[in-house]
């Protein structure tokens, strides 16, 4: 716990016009010329409010104003500020607290939490059962994708529409992500939000740890992040069922996905910013398996809701590659992209809105969605049938590019999430190499010592 | 007799030493294939020491001579003959199960500008020209909050709140964002430069900045040549350096 010192507002006002003012607005009002593309908005100081705190009254302490500031708020635009010196960020605190002086008269009244309950097997299941006694589900979800059935309608304190949070992406929980955190959030809500306290509303008091459990165990407390799609090599046939155990065995690479704000209409507060990717190939094709979060499910034609794996048209020799935004004029890329109600279609694309079917498209795809989850498997044969679409060979570096759209959010493309350019493998199948050599390189090691002692004994 | 005067010992020690040196005392870490160039020089000197003249090369040669032909020295031979291989055959063994890394992509960081550049359609010369709105010294702090706002609305997402490359958008993307805070970007840089690659961005990188995997927009799209030299201002401002001047001709 760090020691809150009296900051200086007239000194944090000076930092705050160098590091805060562009969006949190020279009256503190949120009102900052960048504030209009963000979402969630800049924090409006002068209305007092403060999300994240450790009290149960309306006023957060200086520690909890000085935590925001220099962790940040994960999933939202501001970052944390402990680059600053830690003087300044107190000197920050006097200074935001300023701008609602009145409102902030109130002493913080410290939220006292029941006495901490270790994660165990007993206390998830006792989670789960207050999950759903006390409605968690009905904005989280089922299993706290953010997909619950009232998630559409929630807005907040200025009616601005918000999100749940995604329980199983905790390091998006703008509190942070440890049990302490969490629990803390439930028992005395988030203000400004339709997150309600609900430090009474349990059963028992120490229901709120079990609840933090039970959302611990949703999901990593931070993904693991791909650098290098492998693609596994297997002997048999590869299921078309995305929920197929074959798919459970793989281990997943977990590649995040930006705002596409380079061409109009620009997507500044992507819905989609991670996807998982498993990957396997047989003698005969080549098989993706993808799974990501999207509230809602859309498949109406125009509002539906999609993903494309873009790679170059023939594997590069080179290290040059066509423009990662689908392409240009004169190079293209080639997508195998898919649309929830239309199915996966080979394309050609030069460019954002130059997209053109290739005649005598063979991919394959299967969906499944639960829960605020897509789960999908794009099929491909390996090799290819002519010069429009890149065969894909074993052990070759390939490049490869993700991109995706949530229509239910009102996403099409270009309105989309992306990366850049990333790397597939097809791993060669497992080979004994690795177990021949080394017992090959010690004998022959051994042979040549053998000899020269040999050698030189004899002729001494 | 001292151990320290046998010529095995020293070679042994000399090259124990620089790899000490080379593998701690070079920071950042050099990479494992500049250490193996390294080592090889220090050994071949090593050499060129212990065989200076032919009583040295014998005192060195003393200690493997006795442990190949010594009777008494049998334990020691055979147990290198077993440590030997079995550490060369779990070196091989870590390279032939090694998992293959994405390739590193090498590129030029600041390639060469051009001459002029085509601004929609319009000639800008490029090399020797400073950011003309300097010249009105009156309306610097104007200029300075003019390109704030629009490197909030524009550039904040991959560069970050607080100029160091950091945005919410960066860490989705490699190469990563350039860090202005850092001393090696807009610091030795000219404005011109800076006007270029914004003008410009990823799609209108040289041929020797390939392989184009930068996300970095062509901002002549969306801002104005005046806009864009705001904006230039503001990075200055913000980071409290100052741009490079061209060298004057003689």
């Amino acid at each position: 716990m760090v020691l809150a010192q009296a900051g200086d507002a007239n000194a944090g006002k000076a930092v705050y016009e160098r590091k805060c003012v562009l969006c949190h607005g020279e009256k503190g009002d949120g009102k900052g010329p960048g504030a209009e593309n963000l979402d969630p908005r800049p924090r409006d100081f002068t209305s007092g409010v403060y999300k994240v705190r450790t009290t149960v009254n309306k006023v957060p302490t200086d520690q909890d104003i000085f935590r925001v500031i220099s962790k940040g708020m994960p999933g939202t635009s501001m970052p944390a500020w402990d680059v600053l010196p830690e003087k300044d960020r107190w000197h920050l605190v006097a200074y935001v607290k300023s701008f609602a002086a009145e409102k902030l008269k109130e002493a913080p009244k410290k939220l006292d939490l029941p006495k901490e309950v270790a994660p165990s097997e007993a206390s998830i299941k006792r989670g789960k059962e207050m999950f759903e006694a006390i409605e968690c589900n009905k904005c989280h979800g089922t299993e706290g994708r953010a997909d619950g059935p009232s998630h559409p309608e929630l807005k907040d304190d200025w009616s601005h529409p918000i999100r749940p949070a995604n329980l199983t992406k905790r390091w998006t929980f703008r509190g942070g992500a440890d049990r302490t955190a969490v629990a803390t959030r439930i028992a005395n809500g988030v203000l400004g939000t339709p997150m309600p306290a609900f430090g009474d509303a349990v059963e028992k008091p120490e229901d709120v740890w079990h609840l933090a459990n039970y959302i611990a165990s949703l999901g990593p407390e931070s993904p693991r992040l791909a650098t290098l799609v492998t693609v596994t090599a297997v002997t048999d046939a590869i299921p078309d069922d995305p929920n197929a155990d074959f798919w459970r065995k793989i281990a997943p690479g977990a590649i995040p996905l930006m705002g596409q704000v380079i061409v109009d209409p620009r997507n500044f507060n992507p819905s989609i910013d991670l996807i998982s990717v498993r990957a396997a190939w047989n003698d005969r094709e080549i098989a993706f398996h993808l799974t990501w979060d999207d509230p809602t499910e859309s498949k109406d034609a125009g509002k539906s809701d999609g993903v494309a794996l873009q790679f170059p048209p023939q594997p590069p020799t080179g290290p040059e590659r066509p423009y990662f935004l689908m392409g240009d004029a004169s190079d293209g890329v080639y997508q195998l992209r898919w649309e929830h109600g239309r199915g996966v279609a080979e394309v050609t694309a030069n460019g954002p809105g130059k997209v053109a079917p290739i005649a005598g498209g063979e991919a394959t795809a299967k969906v499944a969605f639960a829960n605020g989850q897509y789960r999908l498997v794009i099929k491909r044969a390996l090799a290819s049938k002519d010069a429009s679409r890149p065969p894909f060979t074993p052990a070759a570096f390939m490049p490869v590019a993700v991109q995706a759209w949530d229509g239910g959010a009102g996403e099409a493309p270009p309105k989309m999430s992306l990366t850049s350019w990333y790397y597939l493998r097809l791993e060669e199948p497992q080979s004994s190499r690795r177990f021949v050599i080394p017992p090959v390189v010690a004998i022959l090691t051994f042979a040549v010592m053998f000899v020269v002692v040999r050698a030189a004994r004899s002729r001494g | 007799m001292n151990v320290l005067r046998s010529r095995f010992t020293q070679a042994v020690l000399l090259l124990v030493l620089a790899f000490a040196i080379f593998k701690f005392g070079i920071r950042p870490p050099a990479p494992w294939s500049v250490l193996t160039l390294y080592m090889a020089i220090v050994f071949l000197a090593t050499i060129v020491y212990v065989s200076s003249d032919s009583d040295s090369w014998r005192e060195f040669l003393g200690p493997l001579r006795t442990t190949v032909m010594d009777p008494g020295k049998r334990p020691l031979r055979i147990a290198l003959g077993i440590v030997i291989p079995v550490l060369l055959g779990y070196y091989a063994y870590t390279q032939a199960a090694a998992k293959p890394q994405a390739p590193p992509e090498l590129r030029a960081v600041h390639p060469a500008p051009p001459a002029s550049i085509q601004f929609r359609g319009k000639e800008i010369t490029i090399a020797g020209v400073e950011n003309p709105l300097r010249k009105d010294t009156a309306s610097l702090g104007k200029h300075v909050a003019a390109g704030g706002e629009i490197y909030i609305k524009n550039c904040v997402y991959c560069h970050g709140d607080n100029l160091d490359g950091k945005g919410m958008f960066a860490y989705g993307f490699n190469p990563p964002p350039a860090n202005f805070e850092d001393p090696g970007t807009i610091a030795m840089l000219q404005e011109a430069f800076l006007f270029w690659r914004i003008v410009k961005g990823g799609p209108g990188l040289p041929k020797e900045s390939t392989p184009w995997n930068s996300v970095m927009p062509a901002w002549e799209d969306r801002l104005t040549e005046e806009q864009i030299w705001q904006v230039i201002m503001y990075l200055y401002a913000a980071t409290n350096q100052q741009p490079r001047r061209w060298e004057s001709s003689h």
